[in-house]
């Protein structure tokens, strides 16, 4: 066994297969743990929340805020009060809309967690509390002194697992593409299509017939027609006919053939 | 101490690239050849400048210039710049840069157009060093097909005249070939080969058919034909330099697919 840190750019390979990860995302539905506030010195001001229990104005003031963090799951003690609390359901982007709460975004732009109430383990109701609005509970909770703070999201990965028996192929052909591509522009060659065909010569004797077809270089040269022609042409279609035409009689008859004899004898 | 902008840098080239334009401009009206070295000296000025901006942009955000639409536009506009002064002050060709000067104006503007605000952290997809070979390749090749983009426009003007020289025309064709010749391996080696690598690290397959995957095949299926038109069947002149200014403005088209494609290369 080989633990491994599997991330983006960095997949983990074993033998065969390759292990990705693919995709991650905050759950929007989820949530790992719930922070509170509670006031562990109770509810300050009984009265006014009896006559409007989850509207008030503006955030209570506490007199002894105790932080706590409640797990997904776990039924956590309010301190100074009778109650204990659970997360019941949570929406990153709360929208309340004709079929109740639903899911307006996966962005969080307005996070509530719906807390469930239990008093010596019997159901004392549920309320929603809005991370970014504490004035305005909202549900058949108590009256308790409590805000949300803050949330840790339930983070997901999604893994992808692939095999690839061609990669070896894939590889070389890189390898070949790239050495034929460097050498195709790095090293200088030139492309010459010619027509030869045998062709009597003014004196009667045997010759042939150059046609150049068409000439490209893989640097340009403009000149190329004009100063290679003698130089590197001629001589190869010489040679390319002698061989191709072992019976012809010589001298053969070729355009720039009877200078260079000259130039030579 | 307020650390300086990257974007004071890149308005100051932007403003010395229009002054580069206006003295290529002046010497083709004057035919005085002061104002031809003027706007070269302009042009390697702004790219001066412009090299800054992006210094300035990659120590404030941490890393290479790369990840945003705005930072490939300006480096595709930079690279185009010094090819192009390095061009005209080889060739003494100034028409060149009367026609290839615009361009990169226009990329600029385009670039100034976009977000671009920095942030120190790059999505995670981006954190590899494959960005700096895959997306700083491929910036430089584009950068030079903008290049030849403007050599083709002065090909086919020139062309137009029949007082223009045959041999010039040849010239100025090679030179268009050159140019392509430099930015064709630049873009097989990067923007596809290294793609494809880094694509098979991060994604864990070579290709993904992804909207910007899709364009680069594209772009490069049409300059390998270009090459292959050259090589095999004698496609040169105006049939060249018409085939240059398509290539870029599929270039251009992909870069702006990004926009309203999105995928996997979407990333502002």
């Amino acid at each position: 066994m080989k633990p491994a840190q599997i991330q983006v750019n960095h997949p983990l390979s074993y033998r065969t297969f390759s292990f990705y990860q693919a995709s991650y995302r905050q759950d929007p539905n989820q949530v790992h743990s719930v922070d509170l506030v509670v006031d562990a010195a109770g509810a300050p001001d009984t009265s006014a929340s009896a006559a409007r229990p989850h509207r008030e104005a503006a955030p209570r003031q506490f007199k002894m805020p105790i932080s706590l963090v409640v797990p997904g799951g776990e039924w956590v003690a309010l301190p100074g009060t009778a109650y204990a609390v659970a997360i019941d359901t949570f929406f990153v982007d709360l929208r309340i809309d004709v079929t109740g709460p639903t899911l307006a975004s996966d962005q969080p732009r307005n996070p509530a967690v719906r807390l469930r109430f239990a008093e010596n383990g019997a159901p004392a109701g549920a309320t929603w509390y809005f991370l970014h609005h504490p004035e305005m509970p909202v549900g058949s909770g108590p009256d308790v002194p409590l805000r949300v703070t803050g949330y840790t999201p339930l983070l997901a990965t999604g893994l992808e697992m692939a095999t690839h028996p061609g990669a070896g192929w894939i590889w070389a052909g890189f390898a070949v593409m790239t050495l034929g591509t460097l050498l195709a522009f790095l090293l200088r060659h030139e492309r010459i299509w010619l027509r030869l065909r045998p062709a009597p010569a003014q004196d009667g004797s045997a010759g042939c017939e150059i046609a150049l077809l068409h000439q490209g270089a893989a640097r340009q040269a403009p000149e190329f027609v004009h100063e290679s022609w003698e130089a590197s042409v001629t001589p190869l279609a010489i040679r390319l006919f002698r061989e191709l035409k072992p019976e012809a009689a010589r001298p053969l008859r070729c355009p720039g053939a009877a200078a260079r004899e000259e130039e030579s004898a | 101490m307020t650390p300086p902008s990257d974007a004071l840098f890149f308005t100051l080239a932007f403003a010395v690239y229009l002054a580069a334009l206006v003295a290529f401009l002046v010497r083709g009206v004057t035919r005085r050849d002061a104002f031809g070295a003027i706007g070269v000296a302009a042009l390697a000025v702004g790219a001066a400048l412009q090299t800054v901006a992006l210094l300035v942009r990659w120590k404030l955000s941490g890393h290479l210039p790369l990840s945003l639409m705005h930072e490939y536009a300006s480096v595709m506009s930079w690279m185009a710049a010094i090819c192009l002064a390095v061009l005209v002050a080889r060739t003494r060709r100034c028409e060149i840069g009367s026609y290839a000067t615009p361009l990169i104006i226009a990329i600029m503007a385009i670039a100034s157009l976009l977000p671009k605000e920095i942030s120190r952290q790059l999505v995670p997809a981006l954190q590899s060093y494959w960005l700096y070979i895959h997306v700083s390749m491929a910036a430089l090749a584009e950068g030079a097909f903008a290049l030849s983009c403007a050599l083709a426009i002065v090909y086919l003007v020139k062309a137009g005249r029949r007082t223009t020289p045959a041999a010039e025309l040849a010239r100025l064709d090679a030179l268009n070939h050159r140019v392509i010749s430099l930015a064709y391996p630049l873009f097989t080696l990067g923007a596809l080969f290294a793609g494809a690598i880094w694509a098979y690290k991060a994604w864990g397959t070579f290709w993904s058919w992804d909207p910007k995957e899709v364009g680069s095949l594209i772009i490069w299926l049409f300059y390998t034909g270009y090459l292959h038109a050259r090589y095999q069947r004698g496609w040169k002149g105006k049939r060249a330099a018409v085939l240059a200014i398509i290539g870029f403005a599929m270039v251009i088209l992909s870069f702006v697919g990004n926009l309203f494609l999105g995928g996997q290369h979407a990333y502002g």
